[in-house]
């Protein structure tokens, strides 16, 4: 295997709580605890979990936004974990881009179409004033948008074709590595499918690179190669697209995926699923042992004391349980 | 059809229109609906934001923001017609006869009272109970809405409550006085998956336990298909099409529907590519003539843009806003004059 | 079909508060401008044959208990409050914008530091505040306005900084940090607009505080100095004379609050221009 583009080694993130008069720490919050993973250039890693499981910090950790506590994050062989912001602008930020959920907040209401999309060309010195307004017209078209409405402002886009345009000023400086945070879960069922399709186009014709982080199990699995799970900030298992989602052997993804309402089966409505009982614990109080211990309906003794360590089980298919399902 | 109400319906909706008058721009956020809900019944509303799915419910509940009105049209909650009610008599009606579970439970609960007095102020204000019996009755309703131990939970606040639990008191105050309809406005989606498979469990088990009606609204087709007896899909303040769920997922006709169903990312069988409908929603402010699907249909013809096609059954109690389905073009006024076969 | 018109109809309610807001303090800044160019008498002239005259053709508003005229000095008076409530809340939008603007958006121990002084300059009453400024810089219209002017920056820079905390996480900011924009641009050019309605508003508040501080110091003599006309000045020199000629007080007083309401007016109107604005999207 050649090397990777990114490559995440035991990625920590952990906040501390303030409160009272003295704002002194009265616990920490573990959003996202020793996650590693890898993921090859022009590649897709899905990150699938729940509100609270730690995904979307992990995303910011990856892209800097903030700052890790531990682990490293190496990008195209270097170590950028600990990179200060002025060379982080220098030789980083142009090449790690995000697209976030929501295309109503992830716009500058003040700005028109075309400074969004320009204004990273803008901040990077690249191309002279017409060249820049040329190049940005060719994204707002390659995006599927009119470019003769570049000087509207974002309230007049729909929802859909606002993530096209957070989608232009992204490619902008035509990055490697696109941290993608839900980047449909916030559009219609018949605009997610536009633009899962123009993520796709794109990745093919720009040889991107996409860590695609998701709550939704059907989403993530159109959209990636391989497939991270992750509960309370830990990764739970990681593999493959079609081992996982043929050969899922951790009860957590197996209650992921079977509580996942589907129209494909109709059919077995109103089958028997595992349903799991109660909720994610709070992240400042993580459970002893696994993590996953409070819900999981194959519990035993030594999930309660002892952390599974996340390791292989099958080639590409990494897991955290005592004991998976067979 | 007959003009008589069936005596099982619960809520029947004949022609409704919800309009917004705002300057010199009409905005038709409801546009001649027609809905039959009987008892025991859930129904489901279904479709994308803006097609007028969320005002429907808030026209039933005679919660029109302002600026917006029911211009026309009827909605029969067991033969009595809510548009006529003064807002006094709707008040009496709302939380007793009709009842509504929002998506945010994280901000439909008053953060200053107790689940218990939150609910037993319903079962007061509607029922006339005195104090013992609503407590007696809010204990039994969280355990109906599956709280282990009810006794505790009627003391805490609302900040205590993870969003699933709060969203089964709001389930809990909604069945508080047995409505003949339960409004559920997206009241899972706010929620995270394995929860959401929680609420969609207890929604299914209340319908068959409970003699409420329900009406749930919601734009995930996935969610419809696990609970609903029937569906309706809405597209542009309009029903498109109306169908027992099995047979809208087995046989869905309208274009849009089948479009809806082909966009959805599958979480079984081989990864394609995802099918996408061209274009986005109209703005309720600028619909196209005729067919409002038209402009974004893969399989429009001449006579789409011309008129808004009519419902036509394609089987019993399967219908269809759709001129594919029209077998008898007469009805509209042909304009060719040639004989059909 | 035919369809009547709602009660609420839609249509936007007409923005009373902005209106008064703008008539009143529009007229009062063209009175004053007219003091430049044109005053019935000399502001200092003294016409000891008409002291403690009631209005008449001649004396508008009468004169005082120097004979002078009271509708030349309100005129100019204007000036006085103009120029206090301008540089007050200059200083106190500049300076109090980039204390909370940096507490705001940096966080941690800027914020600390920051807030911990601006909650100590807090704890001083604002006139007394003033009243320290004056006692080392001395009297003085333009010392007087920097007092006030320092009083504000407090409560400004509370507002600043809540807009730029709010402003810090939303997802345009942390979109324009991994383009690679400077802090101090997404500060200036992403965040400082959206935060500005704020400010406009806090900034109409504060300038007819500053009107009233500035009436206030006046009044007790710390303020603006002889000759000058200045509203709270002449509100003093009137309290002794308050049985004999009553609107001596008058004129002055409802100069006062006059000024103070259109300004409260106009922040009211601003912000439900702004709400209308924001609900209709």
């Amino acid at each position: 295997m050649s090397k990777p583009l990114l490559s995440v080694r035991g990625l920590s993130m952990t906040f501390p709580i303030r409160a009272g008069v003295f704002q002194r720490t009265r616990g920490h919050v573990y959003a996202v605890s020793d996650v590693s993973f890898d993921l090859r250039r022009g590649g897709t890693l899905g990150i699938v979990g729940e509100s609270g499981s730690g995904k979307s910090t992990l995303g910011k950790c990856v892209i800097r936004l903030v700052e890790p506590t531990a682990g490293t994050v190496v990008f195209d062989g270097r170590d950028v974990t600990h990179l200060r912001e002025p060379e982080l602008r220098r030789s980083i930020r142009s090449r790690i881009q995000m697209v976030f959920q929501d295309p109503f907040s992830s716009l500058n209401p003040r700005q028109s179409l075309q400074s969004i999309v320009e204004e990273p060309l803008h901040v990077h010195h690249r191309l002279e004033r017409t060249e820049r307004a040329a190049y940005a017209a060719d994204l707002i078209e390659r995006v599927g948008l009119d470019p003769a409405r570049r000087d509207r402002k974002p309230h007049e886009f729909s929802g859909g074709q606002r993530q096209r345009i957070a989608i232009a000023r992204a490619l902008a400086l035509r990055p490697e590595l696109i941290i993608a945070d839900e980047p449909v879960s916030a559009l219609d069922v018949s605009v997610q499918a536009q633009i899962m399709n123009l993520l796709d186009d794109l990745q093919r014709e720009f040889g991107l690179t996409y860590v695609f982080i998701s709550h939704d199990l059907s989403v993530v699995r159109h959209a990636s190669e391989d497939v991270a799970v992750m509960y309370l900030g830990r990764l739970m298992e990681l593999a493959s697209r079609d081992s996982l989602f043929a050969d899922y052997r951790h009860p957590y993804t197996q209650a992921l995926m079977s509580a996942v309402p589907s129209v494909r089966r109709v059919g077995a409505r109103r089958r028997s699923r595992v349903v799991l009982s109660g909720e994610m614990p709070d992240s400042s109080d993580p459970p002893g042992g696994c993590v996953f211990h409070t819900r999981c309906p194959y519990a035993r003794d030594r999930c309660r004391t002892e952390v599974p360590a996340v390791h292989d089980i099958a080639e590409n298919h990494r897991i955290a349980c005592h004991f998976p399902i067979e | 059809m007959s003009d008589a109400v069936p005596s099982d319906a619960a809520l029947v909706v004949e022609d409704l229109r919800t309009w917004f008058l705002r300057g010199d721009a009409t905005v038709k956020a409801i546009d001649g609906l027609d809905l039959r809900i009987d008892r025991n019944e859930t129904v489901a509303l279904v479709g994308e934001s803006g097609c007028g799915k969320s005002m429907t419910g808030l026209s039933i509940m005679g919660l029109v923001p302002s600026g917006g009105q029911i211009v026309s049209g009827r909605i029969l909650l067991d033969g009595r017609d809510l548009t006529r009610l003064t807002d006094r008599e709707m008040e009496r009606v709302r939380g007793r006869d009709v009842s509504m579970v929002f998506q945010e439970p994280m901000t439909s609960l008053n953060p200053l009272m107790t689940i218990g007095e939150q609910i037993m102020e319903v079962l007061r204000y509607h029922l006339g109970h005195t104090s013992d019996q609503a407590k007696r009755g809010a204990e039994q309703l969280l355990s109906l809405v599956g709280f282990a131990r009810p006794r505790r939970l009627i003391g805490e606040y609302p900040h205590r409550l993870s969003g699933g639990m709060r969203q089964r008191v709001m389930i809990a105050i909604a069945l508080a006085c047995e409505p003949r309809l339960v409004i559920a406005d997206e009241p899972t989606t706010a929620l995270d998956v394995t929860i959401q498979a929680q609420i969609l469990e207890l929604l299914q088990e209340l319908s068959q336990r409970v003699r409420s009606a329900i009406l749930l609204i919601t734009h995930d087709l996935a969610v419809v298909s696990e609970v609903a007896d029937r569906v309706v899909v809405m597209y542009a303040g309009q029903a498109v099409e109306s169908a027992p769920t099995d047979r809208l997922f087995d046989n869905p006709c309208h274009p849009y529907t089948r479009g809806l169903l082909d966009c959805i990312p599958a979480i079984e069988g081989p990864v394609t590519r995802l099918r996408s409908i061209a274009g986005s929603v109209p703005r309720p402010d600028a619909l196209p003539p005729g067919c409002r699907f038209a402009p974004r249909c893969p399989v429009a013809f001449d006579r789409c843009p011309l008129a808004v096609p009519r419902m036509i059954e394609v089987e019993p109690e399967h219908q269809v806003r759709c001129y594919l389905f029209d077998g008898e073009p007469g009805s509209e006024g042909s304009p060719s004059g040639d004989p059909p076969a | 079909m035919t369809v009547t018109q709602g009660p609420a109809g839609g249509r936007r309610r007409t923005n009373v508060n902005l209106i008064i807001g703008i008539v009143i303090i529009g007229s009062m800044a063209l009175v004053t401008l007219v003091s430049f160019v044109y005053t019935p008498h000399d502001v200092n002239a003294m016409h000891r044959e008409h002291r403690f005259e009631g209005p008449s053709a001649r004396f508008l508003l009468g004169t005082d208990n120097f004979g002078r005229d009271i509708l030349s000095r309100l005129m100019y008076g204007g000036r006085t409050a103009f120029y206090v409530g301008i540089v007050a809340v200059g200083i106190g939008i500049v300076v109090g914008t980039m204390i909370g603007g940096l507490a705001g958006y940096l966080g941690s121990w800027v914020d600390e530091l920051f807030m911990r002084v601006m909650d100590g300059l807090l704890a001083f009453p604002g006139l007394i505040m003033a009243l320290m400024v004056i006692a080392v810089a001395g009297p003085g219209t333009l010392n007087t306005a920097f007092a006030i002017g320092v009083m504000s920056i407090p409560g400004i820079s509370r507002i600043a900084r809540s807009g730029f905390l709010q402003y810090r996480s939303i997802e345009f900011v942390q979109s324009a940090r991994t383009i690679g924009v400077r802090p101090a641009v997404i500060m200036a050019k992403h965040i400082l607009p959206n935060v500005m309605t704020s400010l406009v508003i806090a900034g109409s508040v504060a300038f007819a505080g500053a009107i009233l501080s500035e009436a206030g110091l006046s009044y007790l003599g710390l303020g603006v100095q002889l000759p000058d006309p200045s509203w709270g000045r002449m509100l003093r020199e009137a309290q002794g004379h308050f049985m004999r000629t009553p609107w001596f007080t008058l004129g002055p007083g409802l100069a006062i609050t006059l000024m103070v309401l259109g300004f409260y007016s106009l922040s009211n109107g601003i912000r439900d221009a702004i709400d209308v604005r924001e609900a209709h999207g």
